[in-house]
């Protein structure tokens, strides 16, 4: 018999519908994760008691005669970025800062989750803050690429993309600011979905930049994202940015034909100086697939892409920089002793903080102080307008646009530690969506450089969801869903 | 615009954001915001909308029903501060007696 975190979600979960207990398939996660995760680096913690408890809820549940076919994620083994807020379990961001905080409450995309029958399994690794491509400025141990232990997982993510490619996981949520969601994607040979900006509550994520942050899921295939998407999505009164509008029903039945006649966009300004050949090629081999499926495929501009590096490294930062004011040593989190309440904040905040916040921070604090705000600030937010307003000429003419996810493969450890705007710049591909708030996804296409796997990203315009999941659907059904990496 | 960033930019900067960096850290980031900020200046040659053009659509921000709800339990507020005495947060003296 296959081992029950190989098969699809939708035949391996459900306890209604297979053979095995939500207490058996949950048993299963937890060994492989004891087996595989010391070498991976995936999870900052495993909550075995946690998940256990949960399994048994949903047998007994079944056991009484409850009907589980109503909630759509039962049995579902899921991980959990550590910027989401779980009650009583550890949530610390990557963070020494918050190393020992054990949250009063649970993010909303976890309540949803745990009401959908899934199954916690943990906290996974990230970038401090969510700050970082690479899952190394995690404050505790960097995360490793399942493909090739030698390279990152990419980041922020990193740990939700890995626990999913090495399936010790069902599927995971991440959280996608600049890109944190789809670069790990693609660099683990998994998909990735950034929902509309305000589809899914920020309430209980740990904020970063609070315009551009998206709660954002992970799985082995589209029909798992897609699942997990459709559980966490809808508005919430917690959240002054969630979107009231009703979470349109997703239709993945139609497979590849769902591309017969989609106006296809191909922006060459993606293509530019940076991205690896074998990516470049991988990509636009899906694309051809797509038109001899019957998408009509066009070109399109999209002239200032290559202005969103520079744009998100001055809003990111400057709201990081007011986001991260509340870690003060006053009211929960680290705290430096000092005499004196100005030393303390300075000690605390010093001692607590990596050097990449720290280097956020400042930048953002540069970025916003007197005689600066109208020329770094200001000047960032008006190019934003004209990125999305690329968007909105773009979508004017085509149903969606595709591109690369990430200009190259996993990279080695340690390649771009030396160098922050190296590593800044390789977002190129996944920023200009995440500053216009529409929604992408990364796919896997085919493998480049070492048999490593390559993304392909999709690009819908707002709440336009549905066309991108059909999209995605049609894209795995032709290319075939990336295998797991031979662990 | 090109910046300047001296390790005396970078430590009133460090002070406006209450960050007390230590002496080796002033130099390698005074560097690398320098570079950072040098390629940030591609900015200023693009020909950009006035801010007042630039908010999304969909308009102000939503508000909730002006209902009482129940707060964090103080216990549970409290739980997670270093510093904790009756009932109250706890930080260094910052008024002379």
């Amino acid at each position: 018999m296959r081992h029950p975190m190989d098969m699809p979600l939708a035949t391996s979960a459900a306890p209604s519908r297979r053979a095995l207990s939500a207490t058996e398939v949950c048993r299963a996660a937890l060994d492989r994760a004891a087996r595989l995760d010391p070498g991976l680096g995936a999870f900052l913690r495993v909550d075995a008691e946690g998940a256990l408890a949960a399994a048994r809820g949903l047998d007994a549940r079944l056991e009484a005669g409850d009907d589980l076919a109503r909630l759509p994620l039962a049995g579902a083994v899921v991980a959990v970025k550590d910027s989401l807020c779980t009650r009583g379990l550890r949530t610390t961001c990557g963070s020494r800062m918050l190393e020992g905080w054990v949250p009063p409450y649970d993010a909303a995309a976890v309540e949803r989750l745990r009401r959908a029958g899934a199954i916690v399994l943990g906290k996974t690794n990230m970038d401090e803050f969510a700050m970082g491509s690479s899952t190394e400025n995690s404050a505790f141990f960097p995360a490793r690429n399942p493909w090739d232990r030698a390279r990152t997982p990419g980041g922020s993510s990193g740990g939700s993309a890995v626990a999913v490619a090495a399936r010790m996981a069902h599927v995971a949520l991440g959280s996608d600011t600049g890109g944190s969601v789809r670069q790990p994607a693609a660099l683990c040979g998994v998909v990735g979905l950034k929902p509309t900006y305000g589809r899914v509550s920020r309430y209980g994520l740990v904020a970063f930049a609070s315009s551009l942050d998206v709660v954002a899921p992970f799985g082995a295939t589209v029909d798992d994202v897609a699942a997990l998407y459709a559980a966490v999505a809808g508005h919430d009164p917690r959240d002054a940015t969630s979107d009231r509008s009703p979470v349109a029903e997703l239709d993945l039945s139609r497979g590849a034909e769902a591309l017969r006649g989609l106006r296809v966009g191909v922006a060459e300004e993606y293509f530019a100086e940076g991205l690896d050949a074998d990516v470049a090629a991988a990509v636009r081999r899906a694309v051809d697939a797509m038109a001899d499926a019957g998408a009509e495929v066009v070109s399109v501009s999209l002239p200032h892409t290559r202005y969103a590096v520079s744009a998100y490294y001055v809003i990111a930062p400057a709201e990081a920089s007011s986001n991260l004011a509340r870690y003060d040593g006053v009211r929960y989190g680290l705290r430096a002793e000092a005499s004196t309440l100005r030393g303390m904040y300075g000690a605390t905040r010093d001692a607590g903080f990596g050097d990449e916040v720290k280097r956020r921070v400042l930048l953002g604090t540069f970025a916003l102080s007197a005689g600066h705000h109208d020329a770094f600030y200001g000047k960032a937010q008006r190019v934003r307008a004209l990125i999305r307003e690329d968007f909105r000429a773009a979508f004017a003419s085509v149903d969606l646009l595709v591109a690369p996810t990430s200009p190259t493969v996993a990279f080695p450890l340690g390649a771009r530690v030396a160098d922050p705007l190296a590593m800044y710049l390789a977002d190129v591909c996944t920023l200009p969506a995440s500053l216009a708030g529409v929604p992408a996804i990364s796919v896997p296409c085919g493998r480049g450089e070492a048999g490593l796997p390559v993304g392909l990203q999709l690009i819908a315009p707002h709440f336009e969801e549905p066309r991108l999941l059909a999209a995605s659907r049609g894209v795995e059904e032709l290319l075939g869903a990336c295998p797991a990496p031979p662990l | 615009m090109v910046i300047d960033v001296s390790p005396e930019r970078v430590r009133a900067t460090a002070d406006l954001a209450r960050l007390d960096l230590r002496d080796d850290e002033v130099a390698p980031i005074a560097a690398q915001l320098q570079k950072i900020l040098a390629h940030i200046a591609e900015l200023d040659a693009l020909d950009a909308p006035p801010l007042a053009d630039c908010a999304p659509e969909g308009g102000a921000t939503a508000l909730r029903d002006d209902a009482p709800r129940p707060p964090l339990p103080r216990d549970e507020a409290l739980s997670q501060a270093p510093r904790v005495e009756a009932g109250a947060f706890v930080v260094p003296q910052f008024v002379e007696e």
